[in-house]
């Protein structure tokens, strides 16, 4: 069914009226606009809609209206002339001139349409002054009476993003910069060297050597150039044949000698350390350069930098040279190194979003690699067995077969947390009532804590400490039937518990229509409906009885159910309004309470005076 | 020169020469024409190509127009100054800005300490005018010198004053006074010569009768309207009642008869002076007959007053030189005009952004200035209004020439048709 334009209009304003947003939606307004244009009829329709919600008691719609009027007026000349003749009415709605009609709440709404609805009508004056009797009117009130300020930045400025944070941003990010810079002049030197150092190395241990990747298997193709001759000694009849020679990887194990050792102990060297020390501090002045907008230039030498690191890094695992540190000593270090990136990264800026590293992860996961045994927590098995290695013993060197038969048991046996009950396992004698016993009993002379019989203990801590709950588990049985009472949307009901649905009670016998099967459950289910049926309007609801009443006393006893609150977008006015200091004056200030206080002070006056008058009395006898 | 057409459009006086009878050219001209300057006087909007040059820092509170010749405006401000506008001098161009001619500043030592509250040119010429002020002082001055000539001072505020415009009238001022009095200045003896009192509060405003030169209504902020004859020893005539109750015999501050539920704040007698207009805080417009003293129930609705304070003067306009005879009502921030006799409310002016305090119709232009609160003056012309002097210079010309050709034709006619038409051959 279409719509009429009317019907269209009044819909689309309302969303884009109460979608609370500070900016309009650019489709809406481009339908609206439309559905304007068509027909002045519809302007002036629009104009009403709008002027209707202009009158709104909350900021955010009025300023969604208010744009969208400015959307129209600068369109349609109908629309002028309709806010024009109004402009007396709109400008109290909307600039605030009335000071008995304040702009409703939420403030900052309030506050940002009062700036932009003054700019505006400058706006306004400046175009359309000449034609408009009424806008001059209008301004040179709000001007020259209401000494209005008017800046002189246009509606758009408004829009735009606050200046005064771009600059804070960019210093931010300059001392950034800087930063990163000096640490580049710090410590790039050594970097250098280093990497210089390795590369040398690597060129002496493996001349020509073409850096390779790990998975990808490399084919060198090389034509072989030779005499014919040459060609004829080998048995080759022609020239044409090439030899692919494959270099694969685990070919290019490096077999240490007395000559190459120092060597490769040197590239070793270099490597954890470029590795565990300076990979992380490129990978931060690289994301820390590219999120503050550094310049290419600088960008460019760490990323050469980091290739280079890279390369070397992936030789040295190539020839088989752990990067990582050693087992015993790595987990620390590494483990450090993450939580100081962790907390470096925390300590910038949580705007950016990360930037994943390419080609690192293959690196990261190998210096993670730890070996499990050493993190894990001691068990119980192995707790066990070296306390008997402790014991005093003659030979130990060969584990007797009763050992591990018992290392057998106690690995099934269950594992029971140490508590207080644990203590005093076995012990007859009794020491908690020991422990209650206050250790000021005979600090004074004569004051002493009343009489402890002793030995006393409370029972329930007593219990407390030489029992232990174990709880039973017993073995899961899984429920294999369902509720399968019969649903109002045509289902049947597939709760699987036990014995009780908490939706259709106790779970019984049913057929495939999901009615009972035996004759009681029947009977029973229809009864329950119809008591729930009855049960529906409670009996002081009974319209009848209502209406009864109604006729003989003439009061309504009705009572409606509660409404909803409608879902919008637009912030909770009322949230606002409810404020502590509210709620109590509610409660203070209200009228009777008022009346009440003032009563009572009048009467303690009364009281007072009365008594001043009798006090007079007495120093005149007196006197 | 003719000082008629120094101050009317071209064209305009064209008309009027064609309205006039032959040998005398400017005999009563004006009734000819009153249905059609009333019809201009209903259509009123603000003036496009017209208006009055802006000065006023506080609001308008009174404002008259020459009335014998329309060639000034004269307007009070809420700080004491005094300000005359020209309305004759006419340029060329398409905007006509009315400018300022003569000001007194609020800081001068001429102008009145407080608020003023009425003003109003010497009936018979515009070289004198009077103000009144919150400051208890009702001055006359010299237009020319923009100075003082003498002042009258009162104890308490002076809330309005009027002269009547008849020309058998005496010269005296009726001050309405904030001490429930009205007081009676002689220009002659510049004396204050009589107390009328008759008013149970402040009374509100005055104004003289139109055709009768000694009489005067007075409205109080007791509700009370009262007619005064200046000449009799017991001054006061009669109190007007709403429901045309017997009158009273008692006529003192103890008559109950009340024209209106809350106080009077303007009066107004129409241009014939059979009618009386009244404006109440009760937000009632009420016409009373001159002649039977009684209201003519005339309904006019509803006629909002926003003022908290009711010791106030507002002043309403009554159309002259038209007919019917229009009101202009200031209300709240608008101007309501309703036609006198019918009631009937025939539109709503709106450009004021806050109360208006004042209007002042001009009848030669048909158009009419207001004076709010929001310490602008504006002016309201009809909508049909040329707005090119030039223009309407050449479309006169063009007029007139036409004229001129038909009656020449017409004298060829008759002069063939009268002519002797003897014949030789005879």
């Amino acid at each position: 069914m279409a719509l009429t334009p009317g019907e269209m209009l009044s819909r689309l304003i309302e969303v884009e009226v109460t979608s609370g947003q500070p900016r309009l939606s650019e489709r809406n307004v481009k339908e609206i606009k439309q559905v304007c244009r068509a027909s002045e009829d519809n302007v002036q329709e629009a104009f009403r809609l709008l002027r209707q919600h202009l009158e709104n008691d909350h900021s955010e719609v009025r300023f969604s209206t208010f744009l969208l009027m400015k959307e129209l007026f600068d369109r349609s000349h109908t629309f002028r002339e309709l806010l024009i003749d109004d402009i007396h009415e709109f400008c109290v709605l909307v600039t605030e001139i009335d000071k008995t009609k304040p702009l409703p709440l939420p403030k900052p709404a309030a506050l940002k349409m009062k700036e932009l609805s003054v700019s505006t009508l400058k706006m306004w004056y400046d175009k359309y002054g000449s034609t408009y009797k009424k806008l001059r009117l209008a301004f040179e009130f709000l001007r020259d009476t209401k000494k209005v300020v008017l800046r002189e930045e246009s509606a758009s400025d408004l829009f735009r993003p606050d200046v005064r944070n771009d600059v804070v941003r960019k210093n931010a990010d300059r001392t950034r910069i800087d930063k990163v810079n000096a640490e580049m002049e710090e410590s790039g030197n050594e970097l250098d060297i280093l990497l210089t150092e390795v590369e040398t190395l690597f060129g002496i241990i493996v001349p020509e050597f073409e850096p390779t990747d790990a998975e990808e298997r490399r084919t060198v193709s090389r034509e072989v150039d030779t005499d014919t001759p040459n060609l004829r000694h080998h048995g080759l009849p022609s020239m044409s044949y090439t030899v692919q020679i494959q270099l694969q990887p685990s070919s290019l194990k490096l077999q240490s000698n007395s000559e190459n050792e120092p060597l490769i102990d040197k590239i070793k060297e270099n490597t954890r350390l470029l590795n565990s020390k300076f990979r992380p501090v490129l990978t931060r002045w690289l994301t820390l350069l590219s999120k503050s907008g550094a310049d290419v230039t600088s960008l460019k030498t760490v990323i050469d930098t980091k290739q280079r690191l890279e390369n070397a890094l992936q030789k040295a695992v190539a020839l088989g040279i752990s990067v990582t540190e050693s087992a015993s000593s790595g987990s620390s270090p590494s483990k450090k190194r993450v939580a100081k990136d962790e907390k470096e990264e925390d300590s910038s800026d949580d705007e950016f979003v990360d930037v994943s590293e390419i080609g690192s992860t293959e690196y990261q996961a190998q210096a993670n690699f730890q070996p499990a045994i050493s993190n894990a927590k001691p068990s119980l098995s192995q707790v066990a067995v070296r306390s008997d290695e402790d014991q005093p013993c003659c030979s130990k060197s060969v584990p007797t077969v009763g050992t591990s038969a018992r290392q057998e048991a106690l690995a099934a046996a269950p594992v029971v947390p140490f508590g207080l009950d644990l203590e005093d396992w076995g012990k007859e004698k009794s020491l908690t009532s020991s422990m209650f016993r206050t250790p000021y009993e005979s600090l004074h002379r004569f004051w002493r804590p009343p009489e402890v019989a002793e030995g006393f203990t409370n029972q329930e801590v007593n219990a407390a400490m030489t029992t232990r709950l174990i709880p039973f588990v017993g073995t899961f049985e899984p429920v294999k039937w369902s509720c399968r009472a019969p649903l109002p949307n045509g289902l049947l009901c597939s709760r699987q518990d036990r014995a009780k649905c908490p939706f259709h009670g106790k779970i019984i016998p049913r057929n495939e229509l999901g009615e009972p099967e035996r004759e009681e459950d029947r009977l029973r289910e229809e009864r329950e409906k119809d008591k729930a049926v009855q049960d529906k309007i409670p009996d002081w609801q009974d319209p009848e009885l209502l209406k009864d009443i109604q006729a003989e006393t003439g009061l309504d006893l009705k009572v409606e159910p509660k409404r909803k609150k409608k879902k919008t977008n637009l912030s909770d006015v009322d949230k606002i309004l409810d404020t502590p200091r509210s709620r109590l004056a509610k409660k203070i200030l209200n009228k009777s309470t008022v009346k009440r206080i003032s009563n009572e002070m009048d009467e303690q006056q009364k009281k007072q005076a009365a008594e001043k008058f009798a006090h007079n009395w007495n120093y005149i006898s007196s006197a | 020169m003719d000082p008629l057409s120094s101050v009317l459009p071209y064209s305009f006086m064209c008309r009027l020469q064609d309205a006039a009878r032959p040998g005398q050219p400017y005999a009563n001209p004006f009734i000819h024409h009153a249905r059609i300057r009333g019809q201009r006087a209903r259509t009123l909007v603000p003036s496009t190509y017209k208006e009055v040059e802006r000065t006023y820092a506080a609001s308008v509170n009174a404002m008259d127009i020459s009335s014998e010749d329309g060639r000034f405006l004269l307007s009070g401000g809420g700080d004491g100054s005094v300000v005359i506008h020209g309305l004759s001098n006419f340029t060329e161009s398409v905007k006509q800005i009315h400018p300022v001619v003569g000001k007194v500043l609020a800081n001068s030592s001429f102008a009145h300490e407080f608020a003023l509250s009425a003003c109003q040119f010497y009936p018979h010429d515009h070289g004198a005018f009077t103000t009144s002020g919150k400051d208890g002082k009702v001055k006359v001055w010299d237009t020319r010198k923009m100075t003082p000539v003498h002042k009258f001072t009162f104890p308490l505020p002076v809330i309005d004053h009027h002269m009547s415009l008849l020309k058998s009238a005496k010269p005296l001022i009726a001050a309405a006074c904030m001490d429930k009095t009205i007081r009676i200045c002689d220009l002659r003896t510049l004396s204050s010569v009589q107390t009328l009192s008759g008013h149970s509060k402040p009374v509100n405003c005055v104004r003289w009768s139109r055709h009768a030169a000694n009489c005067l209504a007075s409205g109080g902020a007791d509700g009370k309207i009262a007619l005064w004859d200046v000449r009799k020893a017991r001054s006061c005539l009669a109190y007007l009642d709403a429901n045309n109750a017997i009158p009273s015999t008692d006529l003192n501050a103890n008559s109950l008869n009340f024209a209106h539920e809350s106080a009077v704040v303007s009066l107004e007698f129409s241009e014939s002076g059979t009618h009386l207009v009244s404006l109440g805080a009760d937000h009632r417009l009420r016409t009373w007959s001159t002649v039977s003293g009684k209201n003519t129930l005339v309904n006019y609705g509803k006629v909002e007053f926003a003022f908290r304070d009711l010791h106030r003067h507002l002043q309403l306009a009554v159309t002259s030189l038209a007919s019917p005879d229009l009101i202009f009502v200031p209300s709240r921030d608008k101007i309501l005009v309703f036609d006198m006799v019918s009631g009937e409310r025939l539109t709503t002016l709106t450009a004021h952004f806050q109360q208006v305090l004042t209007c002042a119709y001009h009848p030669h232009f048909q158009s009419l200035f207001s004076g709010a609160t929001d310490r602008s003056i504006e002016m309201w012309t009809p909508e049909t209004d040329f707005c090119d002097i030039q223009e309407e210079k050449e479309a006169a010309k063009k007029y007139q020439m036409n004229r001129w050709a038909k009656r020449q034709a017409c004298n060829n006619i008759t002069a063939t048709l009268t002519a002797d038409t003897w014949s030789d051959e005879d």
